[in-house]
């Protein structure tokens, strides 16, 4: 089977490696913006080719998918979809995997999905209000209190900034800096002309995080295994928002912090957003939908956000999860035929761990064109995978980083404490002319041991507010104004927010 | 000398931390009065000594994104070069060589990258100043390294603010009286670095000391300190001497569990809890609160007494009643209490119980300042000591029992101001 692969990053080398493993006689064939040197082994070693190009020009893809013919065109990030390479593809008679651009609104507009949710009542929507007015933003957000602020759009998970304003000696800092920071971020997404509303301020929720993704033919979906990101930049959870340094799964459907209960709720809300699509566009869904999700004190199952793909660096960790041939599960979901059961391996655990160099995620440029060595042998006899990210070969044929995280290790284990040793022992492999980090702390038993604590603290408060009938509501009482039902709705402001 | 070390550290320079500073330097103040605040300013740091009602009272002259501050119970204990390029807070005084090497050993002309080097190496092997004292340095590039030497006894611990600041302390409760989240110890051994390109934690997780009069006296009843919440330990001593005073027959015989203000109050509520006789608040403070244990003169120490036992009235007269005190240097504050209970408020007994052993040795770390003199334990027999008090038994915790009660909550403290009393009438 032919397969055309689009993208360039650590998510595209997982994807590979897991169609390699296919039945399906799969050759590889990848379109990539640099030269990753994982995808290229993929491609060389099916038969394959790469393409060193842009991934968000439809009539350069097109080209391409013209001259290999592939059976299916696997699409990897988002950009391609917002782009609409997945609509130009299937227009010309392609076999697609990944959602059409109506379809990837839901993660391309944050406001979108909002606005999504709470038309249709869905289970787990945050409070919000989104402005096309600078000014507005700014003085509601510096009054809003406990608050996130958001590029509206999907920026490449950057922009994010939690202004936790709950000290009343604190307000004052808080809500300057709030300000300041909206202004910015509103100039800053001036720049995306496909957007009207430019920023979107949430409810600020805390809670213990994990991903849900489905696979989606249309007709019918297929879940696949919880898995955990974790987004600060630092161990301990400190630290600037980050894509994601590293992600755990196993054993089974969800880690230990979350029940069953709480992962069928998951798949209800997606289940939902899937059906509340089709009413406005999305006819047919046929890639991945992701739900960004938290255990939240408001609604147990909380939505913070959707991805229309799958997440980076989550897709490392489905290489041991899965049992059975994803390959034919993607040409299923993109030929719109029902999709089974997917086969989970309910004894392993799953460590990923990204290694960036110093300057991710703030200072870019500090991060870009440093070499880096991996010692791929010794890697591979600790039974661990290397996915490589933003890396490239250099003309000279040795690696540089280009900015971001530049590779992920992959370990397996019956428990935490195995494949998290294991992840910790295969980091000395990979060396940079300068420094490179990676958090120590991921996938350690003791970090998992503080996950489960949050989330029956607040498991405990979810299921009390739910069986008095409370679930998803929120009530402030103003003197002189009474019951407020929204906390962002703030009495003492005269202009209103979309909402 | 007692101390409390802060740092602060927004990732960029839309903060200015000066304000969550003033905050988490208030919420220091259970450890001393005295502050030291360091600023990293565009090229140089600046620092400020003064007291924490001074600080608080008139804000902070400067505006930083990146703060160090220090309290203390004597003059701070603070260095910094001429150039203004490193600062040093330590937990308490040192030799003024060791602080020179520790400067040339962290070379502040070097960038991230070397210090991340050298930070690997010192965990090894430590430069003296970082393997016997807590501190925290700040250099003019912006870099913070904060430690806790693998000798030192004072603790510290790592904090966030959401995506924007990383903040350490010598406990957790200033971490979120400035809104943010404790999220690791730091333990003996390790130090961790504060950078907008990593925070990054060096050195393994192991088991260190930390002193037992920090668990007993000194943290904020809300702060966790290496893992154990100070408020469930102190009750569960509090518990473990209700046993024993159950086996020696005084937990029978009483009506009525008083503590002295404020830090004895979780020990009378371990044991009156465990006793099932009710717990009074015998005694309401005036003015600030001190803490009486961290004054350095005897009269300094009498006032912040003094001030905080003027008795309520009707609660205990011609009862028989159990005084919780946490511990006892001199003896002046059980002594001024017992007279109170006694002649102005008319009890029928006094039974003295002590939330620690008795305090034999000078501290040899000098975190407190108790010479052998001052300490009643080191000069007095406990049948003496009775008398002296006028006081009808006193019952201080068996190190064994307290070293049981340390178990269940798994850390092993420095013991040495104590370690005399082992087998002893204790």
């Amino acid at each position: 089977m032919k397969i055309l692969l689009i993208g360039s990053s650590a998510r595209e080398h997982a994807l590979g490696l897991m169609m390699l493993k296919s039945g399906l006689e799969p050759r590889v064939y990848v379109v990539s913006e640099y030269r990753n040197p994982g995808l290229e082994r993929v491609a060389g070693s099916s038969s394959g080719r790469i393409f060193i190009t842009r991934v968000t020009e439809p009539g350069r893809i097109l080209e391409i998918a013209e001259a290999v013919s592939p059976d299916l065109v696997v699409i990897g990030p988002e950009e391609p979809l917002f782009a609409g390479i997945s609509d130009t593809l299937r227009e010309h008679g392609f076999a697609v995997f990944g959602a059409s651009s109506k379809c990837a609104e839901i993660e391309r507009s944050k406001v979108f999905a909002r606005r999504l949710m709470w038309r249709h009542g869905i289970n787990g929507r945050l409070f919000y209000a989104s402005f096309s007015n600078v000014e507005d933003a700014v003085s509601f957000a510096e009054h809003a209190g406990d608050i996130v602020v958001k590029p509206a759009r999907q920026v490449g998970g950057k922009g994010v900034k939690v202004f936790s304003n709950t000290k009343s000696y604190l307000f004052n800092e808080i809500s300057r800096v709030t300000g300041e920071y909206v202004r910015d971020l509103f100039s800053e997404m001036n720049a995306y002309r496909d957007i009207d509303e430019k920023i979107l301020v949430e409810l600020r929720v805390e809670g213990v995080e994990y991903t849900l993704h489905v696979i989606s033919s249309g007709g019918s979906i297929t879940p696949l295994p919880v898995i955990q990101d974790h987004p600060h930049a630092f161990e301990y959870d400190v630290g600037p928002e980050t894509g994601g340094m590293g992600s755990i799964s196993g054993p089974g459907l969800t880690p230990p912090f979350l029940t069953l209960g709480e992962y069928e709720e998951s798949l209800r809300i997606l289940n939902n957003v899937i059906d509340a699509l089709r009413s406005e566009g999305c006819i047919d869904y046929r890639g991945v939908l992701a739900g960004q999700m938290m255990l939240t004190w408001l609604w147990g199952p909380t939505v913070i956000e959707f991805y229309s793909r799958f997440g980076d660096p989550e897709t490392g960790n489905l290489l041991y999860m899965l049992e059975d041939d994803v390959l034919e599960v993607f040409e299923k979901a993109a030929s719109g035929k029902s999709l089974g059961k997917l086969g989970i391996r309910d004894n392993v655990v799953v460590v990923n761990k990204a290694i960036a160099p110093l300057g991710y995620p703030t200072d870019r440029r500090l991060a870009t064109g440093l070499r880096v060595k991996v010692d791929e042998a010794s890697i591979r006899d600790t039974g661990c995978t290397i996915l490589y990210g933003s890396i490239e070969v250099g003309s000279d044929g040795y690696l540089y980083t280009k900015g971001s995280r530049l590779a992920e290790i992959v370990c397996w284990g019956y428990s935490y404490e195995e494949a998290y040793r294991k992840t910790e022992n295969v980091m000395r492999y990979i060396e940079g002319e300068a420094p490179l980090f990676h958090r120590g702390d991921i996938g350690s038993p003791e970090l998992m041991q503080e996950k489960i604590s949050i989330a029956e603290k607040i498991r405990r408060v979810y299921t009390s507010r739910a069986r008095r009938g409370l679930l998803g509501a929120y009530m402030a009482w103003v003197p002189g104004i009474g019951f407020i039902e929204n906390p962002l709705v703030n009495p003492y402001m005269s202009k209103r927010a979309h909402g | 000398m007692v101390s409390g070390l802060l740092s602060i550290y927004a990732f960029d320079e839309y903060w200015d931390v000066s304000s969550f500073a003033r905050y988490g330097l208030l919420a220091l103040k259970n450890r001393g009065d005295n502050a030291v605040i360091c600023y990293s300013l565009k090229t140089s740091i600046e620092c400020i000594e003064a007291s924490i009602d001074e600080l608080v009272g008139k804000g902070l002259e400067h505006s930083s994104n990146i703060v160090i501050a220090g309290v203390y119970n004597d003059r701070a204990s603070y260095y910094i070069d001429e150039a203004g390029r490193v600062a040093i807070l330590l937990d308490r005084e040192s030799n003024t060589n060791l602080v020179r090497d520790l400067v040339e050993y962290i070379d502040s002309n070097t960038g991230i990258n070397d210090i991340m080097r050298t930070l690997s190496n010192s965990v090894i092997n430590p430069p003296e100043l970082m393997k016997k004292h807590t501190g925290i340095m700040l250099l003019s590039n912006s870099i913070v390294v904060a430690w806790r030497g693998p000798e030192s006894l004072s603790p510290l611990a790592l904090g966030g603010y959401g995506f924007d600041m990383a903040i350490v302390a010598s406990e957790t409760a200033p971490i979120e009286v400035v809104g943010g989240n404790p999220r690791a110890g730091i333990l003996p051994g390790q130090l961790v670095l504060l950078n907008k390109y990593v925070v990054k934690v060096f050195g393994a997780r192991t088991t260190g000391r930390v002193c037992l009069l920090e668990l007993l006296y000194t943290a904020r009843p809300d702060s966790v300190i290496d893992g154990i919440p100070i408020y469930m330990f102190r009750k569960k001593v509090g518990e473990k001497l209700a046993e024993k005073l159950i086996k020696e027959g005084i937990g029978t015989s009483i009506d009525v569990v008083v503590g002295v203000p404020e830090t004895a109050l979780p020990y009378a509520l371990g044991i009156s809890q465990r006793l099932g006789k009710p717990l009074e608040l015998l005694f309401v403070s005036t003015g600030v609160k001190a803490r009486s244990m961290l004054k350095n003169s005897l009269m300094e120490r009498a006032i912040a007494i003094h001030l905080k036992m003027n008795p309520v009235k009707g609660v205990v007269e011609g009862k028989r009643v159990l005084l919780v005190d946490d511990s006892v240097v001199s003896g002046s504050t059980l002594k001024t209490v017992i007279q109170g209970l006694r002649q102005r408020l008319g009890v029928e007994e006094v039974h003295v119980v002590i939330a620690s052993p008795p305090i034999r040795l000078q501290c040899p770390y000098s975190l407190f300042y108790f010479t052998m003199n001052d300490l009643i334990s080191a000069n007095m027999e406990s049948g003496d000591m009775v008398k002296y008090l006028d006081a009808d038994s006193i019952t201080w915790i068996p190190i064994d029992v307290f070293e049981e009660a340390m178990k269940s909550f798994g850390v092993n403290p420095c013991f040495s101001c104590f370690i005399d009393s082992r087998g002893d009438h204790a």
